[in-house]
């Protein structure tokens, strides 16, 4: 399908906030859903790029999506203006598991993992804490828009301590964390790796999700495959993004 | 007067030219929510092989300049399950089924044929000679024209199916390969199968996928495809199936004037999963436009 670029702009060097309006009245998304999306820029880049879908504003048709250049898609998706089209493949995946809000909600974002969890907050009623952590300043301020209009509870972490606490989101995690709370999770593999072992060493359980390489977001290339604890592949496209801890196996990643 | 697209082959007689190529299309039916496949000539599954594969370690998949390189190693499901579980579920869609069958050795390749011999729905067969992802059978079986011969004899016995072998593009001359496919019996070739390439991650300073080589598909192929099927065509009596980066209907009319009977999509249904949809609509408007009546007008125009 079609959608047209309301907004693209630039946040902090790098990430960007692109709003898509009139997606079509039967696109409804669930938080952790993302978007296959590419712009009609012929044949190189050839793969549209999978991005999380950070907010859902169902009053106007419209959603958001924010990204941070990486390669030459995103850099081109970063280059188009207000009024172009994009073409849209989604919503694609399973969300997230609806949380008990009756548990304290931990939400804990890598860098430009912070989208899905932010459309996450914004479909609660109770809100949760939000950690997020990156190397330096631009990779947690980004967001900073989203929380404050969603008005969520957040802890800042840095790795070289130029904004908010000095560390990473997982260690922020596991001083916050208790064995009864309820945790989502989305960032690099490395990241995730370390909330199992924590989830593991402490007893709560975590949802998380996967940033993975593409090509048709539909479960027809199988390239995004991820070893599940039973010891076979499944792929980040179809049976997630979203998984439960338990069912991946983290050693062999 | 709606142009013809319709088209025959090994006494079948398929809507139009245009297939899903093995290994973009699934097993069909997960295209099912993007197109109507009783709109395309045909299906052909991923590889399938007797017992299921698990497929490569990740990374699978690689960008290049309009183009893809994967090393996926015939991940699926096995026949058994595929006949059980999928196949029902396919034969209800008004397009023709081919099954795309892989094995390692030729008792393997047999194997996995006779677990279609008889099986109804199932329309031909086509034999994965030349996939680069896979340690053993594959490519080493595709770049050797006894080989070639001995696996398309062996499963056309023990299917009792019409037969496509895909060939492999990674070989000096193709011409040894699609005479030793059509003396083996078989009742088509498809070519081309993926281009061997690789790519380097320079920071690790090694091979970006775990088997170092990986297959190139995609536009960027394209040129190749349509030069290997013009050559094949030439020497063949027998129906040329062109498969090669074909995104669009002009791209496929591309590959029918070097000589195709049919063309598969691959690539482009990872894109677009309606890309076929679009190319058998762009091959209608470019014959309506050029006044064409017959896809036989303008097949094998390139002398």
């Amino acid at each position: 399908m079609k959608a047209t670029i309301k907004e693209n702009r630039e946040l902090v060097p790098r990430y960007f906030t692109m709003t898509l309006s009139e997606m079509g009245d039967d696109f409804r998304g669930e938080p952790g859903q993302f978007v296959m999306i590419r712009g009609d820029w012929g044949s190189d880049p050839l793969l549209a790029r999978p991005l999380s879908i950070c907010r859902f504003l169902h009053e106007d048709g419209q959603i958001r999506i924010v990204y941070r250049v990486m390669g030459r898609g995103t850099r081109r998706l970063s280059e188009m203006k207000a009024g172009q089209t994009v073409d849209i493949n989604g919503p694609l995946g399973n969300p997230f598991p609806r949380p008990d809000e009756s548990r304290r909600v931990l939400l804990t974002a890598g860098a430009i993992g912070a989208p899905p969890l932010i459309a996450l907050a914004g479909s609660m009623a109770v809100s949760p804490l939000l950690i997020i952590g990156g190397r330096t300043r631009n990779d947690v301020v980004f967001i900073s828009d989203e929380i404050r209009e969603l008005d969520i509870e957040t802890i800042y972490v840095t790795e070289d301590g130029s904004y908010g606490q000095k560390g990473t989101a997982v260690t922020e995690l596991a001083r916050h964390v208790g064995g009864n709370d309820l945790v989502y999770a989305c960032g690099p593999n490395r990241m995730l790796a370390e909330i199992a072992r924590l989830s593991e060493e402490i007893g709560f359980e975590a949802h998380v999700s996967f940033e993975e390489r593409m090509a048709c977001g539909i479960g027809v290339c199988l390239g995004c495959a991820v070893r599940h604890a039973n010891g076979t592949y499944v792929h980040v496209c179809k049976d997630g993004p979203v998984f439960n801890v338990t069912d991946i196996d983290w050693d062999r990643l | 007067m709606k142009p013809d697209l319709s088209v025959e082959m090994f006494g079948l007689t398929f809507k139009n030219p245009v297939m899903g190529a093995s290994g973009t299309v699934g097993y069909g039916i997960e295209l099912a929510p993007y197109i109507d496949l009783g709109r395309i000539g045909a299906v052909v599954t991923k590889g399938i092989s007797i017992e299921p594969r698990q497929g490569n370690a990740p990374p699978r998949l690689f960008e290049t300049a309009s183009g893809l390189l994967n090393s996926i190693g015939v991940q699926n499901i096995g026949a058994a399950r595929f006949i059980a579980e999928v196949l029902p579920r396919l034969e209800k869609y008004d397009t023709r089924i081919i099954v795309n069958i892989y094995g390692e050795s030729i008792q393997e390749y047999r194997q996995a044929a006779e677990c279609f011999c008889g099986v109804e729905g199932v329309d031909a067969l086509e034999v994965n000679l030349s996939c680069p992802n896979v340690d053993k059978g594959g490519l080493a079986f595709g770049t050797d024209p006894t080989l070639v011969q001995t696996v398309v004899r062996e499963v056309k016995e023990a299917s009792g199916k019409p037969i496509i072998a895909k060939l492999t593009p990674n070989v000096t001359d193709i011409s040894p390969l699609a005479r030793a496919a059509r003396d083996g019996g078989a009742d088509a070739v498809s070519l081309i199968n993926t281009l061997m390439g690789m790519a380097v991650d320079i920071r690790s300073r090694g091979p970006f996928f775990g088997k170092v080589k990986a297959g190139l598909s995609g536009p960027a192929i394209k040129p190749v495809a349509l030069r290997l099927v013009w050559e094949a065509a030439r020497e063949l009596d027998i129906p040329v199936i062109g498969v090669g980066g074909i995104m669009t209907g002009e791209d496929a009319v591309e590959f029918i004037m070097a000589g195709a009977g049919a063309v598969q999509v691959g690539t482009a249904n990872f894109v677009d999963p309606a890309a076929m949809n679009a190319v058998v609509g762009g091959i209608e408007t470019f014959m309506e436009e050029n006044r064409i009546e017959r896809l036989a007008d303008i097949r094998g125009v390139i002398k």
